[in-house]
């Protein structure tokens, strides 16, 4: 089955996200520092200042066409965000069912009800699903993420460098995780990263520096 | 007058007028826009079988209405009870006892309660929900609702309006009943008059049309605020030093909203 995410050209203030296409399996990176990253994100998914669904960005397959900012897209586009994957006033575990709570599809709810038990005790984080999230650290948000995205199944993860601050225990676990991810879904993964050695270990097809003015390098 | 004749002091006056003016005009339409797409919500989505909005309806319903009913009975049996009370006593002095269920309908039921129970939802939950969705937004749970293919309006905003309104006009009725059934029993206590004839003069005192506007103010005043609560909340953005300046500007804003529309209504009624 043809699956990819389709994107024009992005400006983001005086920097210039080239139009490119990754497709699923595939893995990317877009190198840009760490604000512009969060601005990138924010257009993603129509969140922040402007809140506009005005990139034409789009997740193409056999079986149709999926726009920015529909819920069809982000069901199919998983994500990994520094410091963005709890709500304070939910349990931990409502966090990681809060996509499946919002549908209305009692069978898929209950098929990630069923499996969430499960995703935990792999995360790791069985005994405080019942915990209010609260504050939480940089290891935590992450490891809800990825939790979510293996109960959703994307089939493009769009990561931010969610790694960055944890400790070399918490970093050795979580990049365990991710790849055991990774493996278990064969999606896509489109890496933002603020430096080519980031150090993910990860096989990119694509690299694309991301530069102020006049454009960007592959 | 030109420009040049016009002392600067005056220009800057005028120029500071202008600025507030078109503030307080972006203010109003940004209020409008938000309630009419909550309205579109609350009327097109299927938000009540989704368990995650129905969950944040039945807490904010908690938070607001079951937590804040012991207040209502204090403030009603205390301020409302008193007012009863008194307007009796004022009535027997006059010996114009047909009076007792007019005063009551006009001060206690179109007054009193509304703007009580709008004051007290503002105090108790207004500031709440101010902070609560500006720490929302500076800790940018916004893209994280997002990223999940959220409604920040379905799942955020359209809860807090629909069970702060509701709530408000549940408030205000609990208010008016418990104020005169209390302030009825205490006439009676005080042998100032039977329980029974006091029930009578509420009954020849009020009207359906005053049932009608105390059903109207108990929803409007909680509505209007929690729009203006809710639109500075989510204009905090993603700077908490803007928290504390957009609750504050929201507290007031919907008192004197309250004031507007409570004036705007004894206007009309008038008329």
């Amino acid at each position: 089955m043809h699956e990819s995410l389709q994107w024009d050209d992005l400006p983001l203030g005086d920097h210039f996200v080239p139009a490119g296409t990754l497709l699923a399996g595939e893995y990317m990176r877009l190198v840009m520092p760490v604000p512009l990253q969060q601005r990138f994100m924010e257009r993603l998914f129509c969140a922040g200042e402007t809140s506009a669904c005005d990139w034409q960005i789009a997740f193409q397959s056999d079986e149709g066409r999926y726009p920015i900012g529909t819920s069809a897209f982000t069901w199919r586009i998983g994500s990994l965000i520094r410091d963005h994957g709890i709500l304070a006033n939910l349990t931990l575990g409502e966090n990681l069912l809060l996509p499946f709570l919002y549908q209305q599809d009692r069978e898929k709810l209950l098929q990630a009800e069923a499996a969430r038990d499960k995703v935990a005790t792999w995360l790791g984080v069985r005994e405080q699903l019942a915990e209010r999230a609260g504050v939480r650290s940089t290891y935590m948000h992450a490891l809800i993420s990825l939790g979510r995205c293996m109960l959703t199944k994307p089939r493009v993860i769009v990561a931010q460098e969610a790694h960055i601050g944890m400790s070399p225990e918490h970093l050795a676990h979580f990049r365990a995780l991710s790849g055991e991810l990774l493996q278990e879904l064969d999606c896509g993964l489109l890496y933002l990263s603020d430096s080519a050695d980031e150090g993910s270990a990860l096989t990119f097809a694509k690299s694309v520096h991301i530069s102020s003015g006049a454009g960007a390098k592959a | 007058m030109n420009h040049a004749s016009a002392p600067p002091w005056l220009l800057h006056y005028v120029d500071r007028l202008g600025t507030a003016a078109l503030e307080l005009i972006d203010d109003v339409a940004n209020v409008v826009r938000l309630a009419s797409r909550l309205i579109m919500i609350g009327i097109h989505s299927p938000w009540y079988r989704k368990p995650a909005v129905m969950h944040v309806v039945l807490r904010q319903t908690y938070f607001t209405g079951v937590q804040g009913l012991p207040w209502v009975l204090f403030l009603a049996l205390s301020i409302g009870a008193l007012a009863v009370y008194n307007i009796v006593v004022f009535a027997r002095d006059l010996l114009n006892i047909p009076m007792i269920g007019t005063l009551i309908a006009r001060v206690l039921v179109l007054e009193i309660a509304p703007m009580t129970i709008a004051l007290l939802l503002l105090s108790r939950s207004g500031v709440a929900i101010v902070t609560e969705l500006g720490t929302m937004f500076v800790r940018g749970e916004d893209l994280t609702l997002k990223s999940m293919g959220i409604s920040v309006h379905e799942y955020l905003l359209w809860p807090r309006l629909l069970a702060y309104s509701g709530c408000g006009l549940v408030l205000t009725a609990t208010f008016v009943f418990v104020a005169i059934g209390a302030g009825g029993l205490f006439a009676a206590w005080s042998n100032e008059m039977t329980l029974f004839d006091f029930m009578l003069e509420i009954g020849r005192g009020t009207n359906l049309i005053e049932i009608q506007l105390l059903l109207v103010k108990g929803v409007l005043y909680p509505f209007a605020s929690i729009l203006i609560l809710m639109d500075q909340g989510v204009r905090v953005g993603r700077d908490p030093n803007l928290i504390p300046i957009h609750a504050t500007r929201a507290i007031l804003s919907s008192l004197v909203t309250i004031l507007l529309l409570d004036g705007l209504i004894a206007l009309l009624m008038v008329l």
